[in-house]
């Protein structure tokens, strides 16, 4: 009667162990993936912070600023006994 | 019979059931040994084919001005790469190519055609190229190519000031590998560290899963800071270039530096080039301040002077100055113009008028031994330890080959090779007391040995009093002078030799100006040259000016206050835009304010103005509306910056008396203040 019954309580451990098993790999395959993605997207934010970056570089060139000062404000440079400096 | 038929069969039958047994034996042992102990070249295989090796570069570092603005930066960028193994019609791939990309059909086709499995198409391409790639369906909308074609990411470098410092700078080629200047220098530390790490393939081969924990061995560059300022250098390129095309010259250059620390704050070569544009000509790209050598004409004698005053002679020494020409040699030496006939002069005369009979003989007096030592030591024949790459040492020739003609001629600075760098060195020491410092170009770039003393005080102030007479009546650097400030320096006009005839041009010069300011608190030394100009070609009509220009607007960006009062003041800024007069408006980029009065010394007198925020007429308009009388706002405790900007928009005549933080103030804090009332603040150290 026991002997009829060892194959049973082989299978339900192996099937167990087999489910975890692959269910941990799966586990182990979403998070890899959604750490790559992560990696992704921190490699795009990372882009765009760059490409944003130089484009705040060329607003800020002293050329650009000089062009907007003087042509949108009507600036001009200031005579040097315009000038008092501050110490 | 049949029996032993049987057994035969049976025999047989039992072989058959063994064999196929040891075989299949054999099979799960073998499958047992790959599974369980592993096989290093069967693993290797499997990994090949579903892992793949890539190359993670590190972001290359970012080059940063003194005040941190970027000058140098990578960006992203996409390339075309192509297998053409795997095209099948290489034709019509090359002739969609052309279209999207604007290149040859030609040269795609030689491409394509080549036995290789990876090839590029074009590098780092613009957004516009790859929208044209769906035009032309070489890519769908989800951004997949057709066989045989891929997008790979690669880092470009971007200049976002375009030629600003370029030279300085220097550039990259398409793999991001520094070239020249500095991108080339501090290669190592810009590029970092790359990583390889492992990632598995997808169905198309590409890299899709990363093994995230090597990329802690990736280091990114280290970003590099300068010691030029952006503005500054941005406001002597354009004098600079200014000045060459009005002098329709070949060249120029220009360098501003720290007298005391060494710091470059500019440095400009005209013609510049755009980095951004990957400049085939050399001759733009080369760093001429540093690179290329010059004979320095005139502006050598405060060098020979400092030897003379260090073996025994006086600023107040005559020579005589032979009334304009003498021979050397057999060879004869004359002054720059036949109307320049001295008699006795002074070594300081000497200097101020720039007479090469004088140097010549003052050189012969001080001999080529002592002279050649003196050059050594203000740096000439040697690197400046700048670290730049392709810097020169100039020439200096040994004194045993020297006759007195060579002699002679090196006094006023000719039969000698110089560069730009070491000449503003040397004049940065009678700038600073006299110490030989390090050029430095790097931020914390120290030297490894301390300033050399290379004048003493007597040597020092020799020098320096034949400098100052330079630019006063009578000298040739009268229109190197800045109004508001003593300016020390010298012109030169040096001949060149042409390098056909092998003998000094007629028609080409090096124009040249170096000055200082003097009694101001900081030290600074401007260089500026013109080669070859066509027309003019004096120092004193091309290179002083030039260098009037250019220490204006270093005083302006730097805070250089003014040490002598103006000649003329012209009204204030401020006032003629809140009192339209006879006196025509100029618009100021930063505060309009009072010049110093000379009369008051330690106490400033500010007329306020409303912040060039506004347009004029914006301005105009709100200081008529704002007649009405108002409450004087409290300002005991703040500084004199914060105080003007509690008062700010307001017509007032200020007064500041002493340093440090508002004690006291009149009107006192609530009284009615009428618009053009005078306010007074006296400020004391908290």
């Amino acid at each position: 009667m026991i002997k009829r019954y060892v194959p049973l309580w082989i299978i339900i451990p192996t099937v167990l162990f087999s489910l975890a098993t692959v269910s941990l790999r799966l586990w182990i395959f979403r998070t890899t993936y959604a750490i790559s993605q992560a990696e992704r997207t921190m490699s795009n934010l990372r882009e765009e912070k760059e490409v944003l970056q130089a484009q705040v570089a060329t607003l800020r060139s002293p050329s650009h600023l000089e062009n907007l000062a003087r042509k949108k404000f009507k600036m001009a440079q200031p005579k040097p006994n315009q000038v008092v400096h501050l110490q | 019979m049949r029996e032993s038929h049987i057994e035969v069969s049976y025999a047989r039958f039992m072989t058959l059931i063994v064999g196929s047994l040891l075989a299949g034996a054999l099979v799960i042992g073998r499958a047992a040994q790959i599974q369980i102990l592993g096989d290093p070249r069967l693993e290797s295989m499997a990994k090949r084919q579903f892992q793949s090796k890539v190359l993670v570069r590190p972001r290359r570092g970012e080059i940063l001005d003194r005040n941190g603005d970027t000058l140098a930066v990578s960006v992203e960028s996409r390339s075309l790469a192509a297998n053409p193994s795997k095209i099948k019609n290489k034709k019509k791939m090359a002739g969609l190519l052309a279209k999207a990309t604007l290149l040859p059909v030609g040269k795609l086709q030689e491409k394509l055609s080549e036995k290789r499995e990876f090839i590029w198409i074009k590098r780092h391409m613009t957004e516009v190229e790859l929208e044209r790639f769906k035009k032309f369906q070489l890519m769908d909308q989800d951004g997949d190519l057709v066989a045989g074609l891929w997008i790979i990411k690669e880092s470009k470098r971007v200049y976002p000031h375009g030629e600003l410092a370029a030279h300085v700078l220097g550039d990259v080629n398409l793999d991001s590998e520094g070239l020249e200047g500095v991108e080339l220098w501090a290669d190592g530390l810009l590029k970092g560290k790359a990583a390889p790490y492992a990632a598995v393939k997808d169905a198309l081969g590409r890299a899709a899963l990363f093994d995230a924990s090597a990329v802690k061995d990736l280091k990114d560059g280290e970003n590099l800071s300068l010691t030029i300022d952006a503005p500054l250098q941005f406001e002597v390129e354009k004098e600079l270039r200014s000045a060459v095309l009005s002098a329709n010259a070949k060249s120029g250059t220009v360098i501003v530096m720290n007298a005391v620390s060494g710091e470059i704050l500019a440095m400009a070569n005209e013609p510049s080039f755009n980095p951004n544009a990957r400049e085939p000509r050399v001759e733009r790209r080369r760093n001429r301040a540093i690179t290329d050598g010059y004979e320095p004409g005139s502006t050598l004698k405060p060098v020979l002077l400092a030897s003379a005053l260090a073996h025994g002679s006086k600023i107040t020494d005559q020579v005589y100055g032979e009334m304009g020409s003498f021979y050397v040699d057999d060879r004869k030496i004359s002054e720059a113009e036949a109307k320049e006939k001295f008699e006795w002069i002074s070594l300081k005369k000497m200097i101020q008028v720039s007479s090469n009979v004088g140097a010549a003989k003052l050189a012969l007096k001080v001999g080529s031994a002592n002279y050649y030592q003196t050059l050594r030591d203000f740096g000439f024949g040697s690197k400046s330890e700048i670290g730049f790459p392709g810097e020169i040492s100039g020439i200096v020739p040994p004194p045993k080959n020297w006759k007195n003609i060579n002699l002679a001629n090196i006094g006023f600075g000719q039969g000698l090779l110089v560069t730009p760098l070491q000449i503003t060195r040397a004049y940065a020491a009678a700038a600073n007391g006299g110490w030989l410092v390090r050029p430095v170009l790097l931020k914390g770039q120290t030297s490894k040995q301390p300033p050399k003393k290379v004048m003493d005080g007597l040597v020092e102030n020799g020098v320096l009093e034949a400098l100052k007479s330079v630019t006063q009546d009578e000298g040739t650097g009268i229109s190197a002078r800045v109004p508001g400030y003593k300016i020390a320096g010298k012109t030169g006009t040096a001949q060149m030799v042409d390098p056909r005839t092998k003998a000094y041009s007629k028609d080409k010069y090096v124009a040249s100006f170096i000055g200082f300011p003097v009694g101001t608190d900081q030290k600074i030394v401007v260089f500026t040259s013109i080669h070859e100009p066509k027309g003019a070609y004096y120092g004193a009509q091309l290179a002083a000016p030039l260098f009037s220009r250019i220490f204006q607007k270093a005083a302006n960006r730097l805070g250089i206050p003014p040490t002598e009062p103006f000649a003329n003041p012209s009204p204030l800024l401020a006032d003629s835009l809140l009192h339209p007069g006879p006196h025509p408006a100029s618009v100021p980029t930063v505060h309009a304010e009072a010049p110093p009065t000379p009369s008051l010394n330690d106490k400033l007198r500010w007329s306020l103005a409303k912040v060039a925020s506004q347009s004029i007429d914006a301005q105009l308009t709100q200081a008529e509306a704002d007649s009405s009388p108002w409450k004087m706002p409290p300002l005991q405790g703040l500084t004199v910056r914060e105080a003007i900007r509690a008062l700010q928009g307001r017509d007032l005549q200020l007064e500041v008396f002493g340093n440090g933080i508002v004690r006291k103030q009149l009107p006192l804090p609530g009284k009615d203040v009428a618009q053009g009332s005078r306010v007074r603040l006296t400020l004391a150290e908290p």
